[in-house]
């Protein structure tokens, strides 16, 4: 990668690097997810620190070699989207997933598009039960762009479309299939996958099968360590 | 220079110390063997005596060798009053400026999901059984104007009112000594939400 120049950019996560400086991953629009080395950035005076934060938008310069980059500069691109409560920690679970599931320098121009998005909406205060959706649908564009996109229209072993009140099993990575007694894969019905291909899901039984879904999609993905910004959000509730 | 292996281990060991390269630690070492020999048997007498004595209040978790600190154990501090910071240095700021009278509380950190840290991390099971058993009636917010801090504050602010008591957070504002061309939009605007009559 040559020397980029003022980049769109969110940080992730940024934790100390030896005395004075720390390790940045950033979430970028045209690089996807870039980890760099901010120098001196914890020293008192700083002018960087302050600027660095999440969920603010940033334009960001860094040059080098990968995998790790050295910040170059930095400048703020907007206001900070100002996260409270419930919605900060919602903040914290996207920017886990996103650590955990990207890879590095892969571009997600579509992805980010709608984290920028999830951020604005996050900061409309308090938005009670539609957080729940919100993080459905970063969710299912997360796994769509990573390449695990959920097959919402089709029974599997038939090919016959999807009914609303027909009940299926839903398997990871391959899709739903007629309910039985002896099914495994995640109990639903078909209403939810058709709300979630159209973008539309209004009714409490289908948020809360999208919920377990979405679970079980991102647990194939993320193994066996829990993600611990999930503990701290049910630790709120 | 050929130095000796003890020298170089010496020279090496010092620069543990926070903003010494291998320069100043290799003047640090001479001065020490060259100078002040008794300050060095002192020096190492003191940092071993420390690692091995120096843990942490069990009342407020700052760093010391009783199992009160001093402020704790000081009768004419409000104990109705806890302030609540990220860590023993921002005690001592605090001690040195604010002319505040109550106790502290601090966290060692402060919340950070992406590297495990979680409320029982940062002490806040041992906030809470002293929330429900003392006579505490203010807990002031005292953690850093980050994301991190924020949230942290934020947690500890529901905790607290669920038992019932006053939660406040400390006001932000641009930095004494500071241009204000050159302060962040966030900075400045939380200094205008906090402004105060002239
Ligand atoms: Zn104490």
């Amino acid at each position: 990668m040559p020397r980029t120049s003022l980049q769109p950019a969110y940080l992730l996560h940024h934790r100390p690097y030896r005395e004075t400086s720390s390790i940045l991953e950033l979430f970028t629009a045209e690089y996807g997810r870039v980890a760099v080395v901010a120098k001196g950035v914890r020293r008192k005076k700083s002018r960087l620190q302050p600027l660095l934060q999440l969920y603010r938008p940033l334009l960001l310069s860094w040059r080098g070699r990968g995998p790790l980059y050295s910040l170059d500069q930095a400048e703020e691109n907007g206001a900070m989207h100002s996260l409270a409560g419930i919605s900060m920690m919602s903040g914290f679970y996207i920017n886990e997933l996103l650590v955990r599931l990207l890879h590095h320098e892969d571009a997600y121009p579509a992805l980010y598009a709608t984290y920028e998005l999830l951020l604005q909406q996050l900061s409309q205060g308090d938005i009670g039960a539609e957080l729940e959706w919100l993080l459905r649908q970063f969710e299912l564009r997360l796994l769509h762009d990573l390449g695990y996109g959920l097959n919402l229209e089709y029974e599997v072993e038939t090919g016959e479309p999807l009914q609303p009140e027909q009940r299926y099993h839903y398997l990871p990575e391959q899709g739903a299939f007629y309910w039985q007694e002896s099914g495994v894969g995640v109990p639903l019905h078909g209403a939810t996958l058709l709300g979630l291909a159209s973008g539309e899901l209004n009714e409490s039984r289908s948020r809360r099968e999208a919920k377990q879904l979405m679970r079980r999609m991102l647990a194939s993905l993320l193994g066996d360590k829990p993600l611990n910004s999930r503990e701290l959000i049910r630790q709120m509730m | 220079m050929a130095l000796s292996p003890l020298i170089r281990r010496l020279i090496e060991d010092l620069r543990c110390l926070p903003g010494v390269g291998p320069k100043s630690a290799q003047r640090m070492a001479f001065q020490l063997l060259e100078r002040d020999r008794n300050g060095a048997r002192r020096l190492a007498d003191t940092l071993l005596q420390s690692a091995e004595k120096i843990g942490h209040c069990t009342q407020c978790r700052t760093l010391c060798e009783t199992e009160l600190c001093t402020i704790c154990c000081d009768q004419r501090r409000d104990s109705r009053l806890i302030c609540v910071v990220e860590t023993p240095a921002d005690v001592v700021a605090l001690e040195q400026s604010s002319g505040y009278r109550g106790r502290y509380f601090v966290l060692m950190g402060h919340l950070s999901p992406l590297d495990g840290i979680g409320p029982n991390d940062i002490g806040l099971d041992l906030l809470a059984e002293q929330l429900k058993s003392d006579e505490v009636n203010e807990v002031i917010l005292a953690t850093n104007p980050t994301v991190e801090g924020e949230a942290t504050a934020h947690f500890i602010h529901d905790m607290v009112q669920r038992l019932g008591i006053t939660s406040s957070r400390i006001a932000f504002g641009v930095p004494l000594g500071s241009e204000l061309e050159y302060t962040d939009s966030e900075t400045l605007s939380r200094a205008l939400q906090g402004r105060q009559p002239f």
